[in-house]
């Protein structure tokens, strides 16, 4: 198969997935019903496009406060066994399965199905949810990513579009946080996007500030007006409307202001 | 070095070079901008060469108000004015010009750039006060900035100025400080003239109402990089022009760097990225705008840091 294919291939497999994560949300279905390809379960694109959704796997789940149904549990294991994280691997990468291994550890540690990051303080121990990484996920000696304070606003959006996956409710992090403290840097990232007819970058940015408003933070954007906009105006592919579905419900969350 | 730092002073050389070459362009060219013989008050073709005679005076005008620019720049801008002054036949054209048409306000907003630079038509600015006390030179139907703009130019030349600027202000797409990504090429002109005339071309920043300063400081970089981008030069250095109108400009050097990038050697600045090439595309009336506005920028950046 040429490269072009198997591009056009693991494309599609993200659409089909991200579809399939949109429906979860907005249905009302409880138990949630899994999501992942469960009957494919050697398929390595579809694994792929797991292992780059990630996250996003978890945000019916998240919302609904419903555990993440074992078939999804065992294919985002799979996903990231067969493909770990490597040194080479970008920042946005690095974050994406650390992220995903900690929602996993989350889930394996026990009764509250919104797991130990619920409520309370997000990190307030911080060794045992290192161990849980590195026995889910097999990551060993993640570098932290270099501070980040002198990043342009247009270098900010970019780095911050990619990492869209990470805002979600009940996560808590670095990026969550500098999306609270960047809001008019993501909010200029947002209008240039607009502007370029970009609605997929637009879609991810907005997600965060949605983020960023749900925790308190005050976007120098009408979300709800851009989410109307980039919805009648976007003809998103599927993963640009679950990160538009995603913001929408963000903004409906009431999580209690800034963390 | 000045307070801005460093981005500030590359800001200024950049723009000293960018704006001294963009001059003597206007300067080596500006025969081109000549009327034919004969020409009367009623100029069937009022782009032609009274328009962009007006807008070289403006440029010219400012390097004399702003005298931010070495010596020979601002003799150069002096020459200039002569050319076009003279070319107005020294003022009598917009006398009879507004004297043929009083509902017409371009020889007000065109003989307000000789007036700031000192000559001076007496009877026209007889004219022009009484037309000033008339309510309905006011209200003409212009769109909402160039209200403005016959607004200041009453104000420069020193006719009573009822205008209520606020209210001015407030009519216009910037006045109600709208969802950001909605700009266009065309509201993106409309905001920089609301700037232009509200704060007479920078000479009076803090004109500018707090929450449209707030406004502008976080959108200004968007607007500027997203037609940075598709280089659209005349829009750009606009948009420059707009941020050395702020009572804080952020003098960013990005802006700059790609307007000089752009330039041509024979110091010619084309209007967009898709003309200024061999050939048909160097004409005078394309660019001579660019070459006005990227003047204009320059001179008021090099004021505002104290030159």
């Amino acid at each position: 198969m040429s490269n072009a294919a198997l591009g056009a291939d693991y494309a599609q497999a993200v659409e089909r997935l991200a579809g399939r994560v949109l429906g979860a949300l907005r249905g009302t279905q409880v138990p949630l019903p899994a999501v992942s390809d469960a009957d494919r379960p050697a398929d390595t694109t579809a694994l792929a496009a797991v292992r780059v959704m990630g996250p996003d796997l978890f945000a019916p789940a998240l919302f609904c406060r419903q555990p993440l149904p074992q078939p999804d549990r065992d294919t985002l294991d799979t996903a990231l066994r067969v493909f770990p994280p490597r040194p080479g691997d970008s920042v946005e990468a690095r974050w994406r399965d650390r992220t995903t291994a900690a929602l996993l550890a989350r889930g394996a540690a026990g009764a509250d199905p919104a797991g130990p990051y619920a409520g309370g303080e997000p990190y307030a121990d911080e060794d045992s949810e290192r161990a849980a990484l590195a026995e889910a996920a097999g990551i060993a000696g993640i570098v932290e990513d270099a501070e980040d304070t002198e990043l342009t606003w247009q270098e900010r959006s970019q780095r911050m579009a990619r990492l869209a996956p990470l805002a979600l409710p009940e996560v808590d992090g670095p990026y969550q946080q500098r999306a609270c403290l960047h809001v008019r840097a993501l909010s200029r990232g947002a209008t240039r996007s607009l502007m370029r007819r970009d609605h997929p970058t637009a879609a991810r940015l907005v997600r965060w500030l949605a983020l960023a408003q749900s925790r308190g933070a005050s976007p120098a954007l009408d979300v709800p007006t851009v989410l109307d906009h980039l919805r009648l105006w976007g003809a998103p592919s599927a993963r640009t409307a679950l990160d538009l579905a995603i913001a929408r419900r963000l903004l409906a969350a009431t999580e209690g202001g800034p963390r | 070095m000045s307070a801005y730092g460093p981005a500030a002073e590359e800001v200024r050389t950049t723009a000293l070079r960018t704006g001294t070459r963009a001059l003597d362009w206007l300067h080596r060219n500006h025969v081109q901008g000549t009327f034919a013989d004969g020409a009367t008050a009623e100029l069937a073709e009022p782009d032609s060469v009274y328009k962009p005679l007006a807008e070289l005076s403006l440029a010219a005008s400012l390097v004399m108000r702003d005298a931010a620019f070495p010596a020979a720049q601002r003799d150069t801008a002096g020459e200039l004015l002569d050319f076009a002054w003279d070319q107005l036949r020294g003022g009598d054209l917009l006398y009879e010009r507004q004297l043929r048409f009083p509902a017409m306000t371009d020889p007000l907003e065109t003989y307000v750039h000789f007036h700031r630079a000192g000559y001076r038509h007496e009877r026209l600015q007889e004219l022009l006060a009484h037309l000033a006390s008339l309510t309905s030179y006011r209200e003409y139907e212009h769109v909402p900035n160039r209200r403005m703009a016959v607004a200041n130019a009453t104000r420069v030349v020193g006719g009573a100025d009822p205008t209520d600027w606020p209210a001015r202000t407030a009519a216009t797409w910037l006045g109600s400080t709208p969802e950001p990504w909605t700009m266009d090429w065309m509201t993106a002109y409309h905001v920089t003239h609301t700037v232009f005339h509200l704060t007479d071309w920078g000479a009076q920043p803090h004109a500018l109402p707090p929450h449209l300063r707030d406004y502008l400081a976080t959108w200004l970089p968007v607007w500027t990089d997203v037609w940075a981008e598709i280089e659209e030069w005349d829009l750009v250095a606009e948009l420059v022009i707009v941020d050395a109108c702020m009572p804080q400009p952020a003098f960013e050097p990005d802006a700059w760097r790609r307007l000089a990038a752009a330039q041509h050697d024979d110091g010619l600045l084309p209007r967009d990225g898709r003309t200024g090439g061999d050939g048909d595309g160097r004409r005078f009336e394309d660019h001579y705008h660019t070459a006005v506005v990227a003047t204009v920028a320059a001179s008021l950046v090099l004021s505002r840091l104290g030159a």
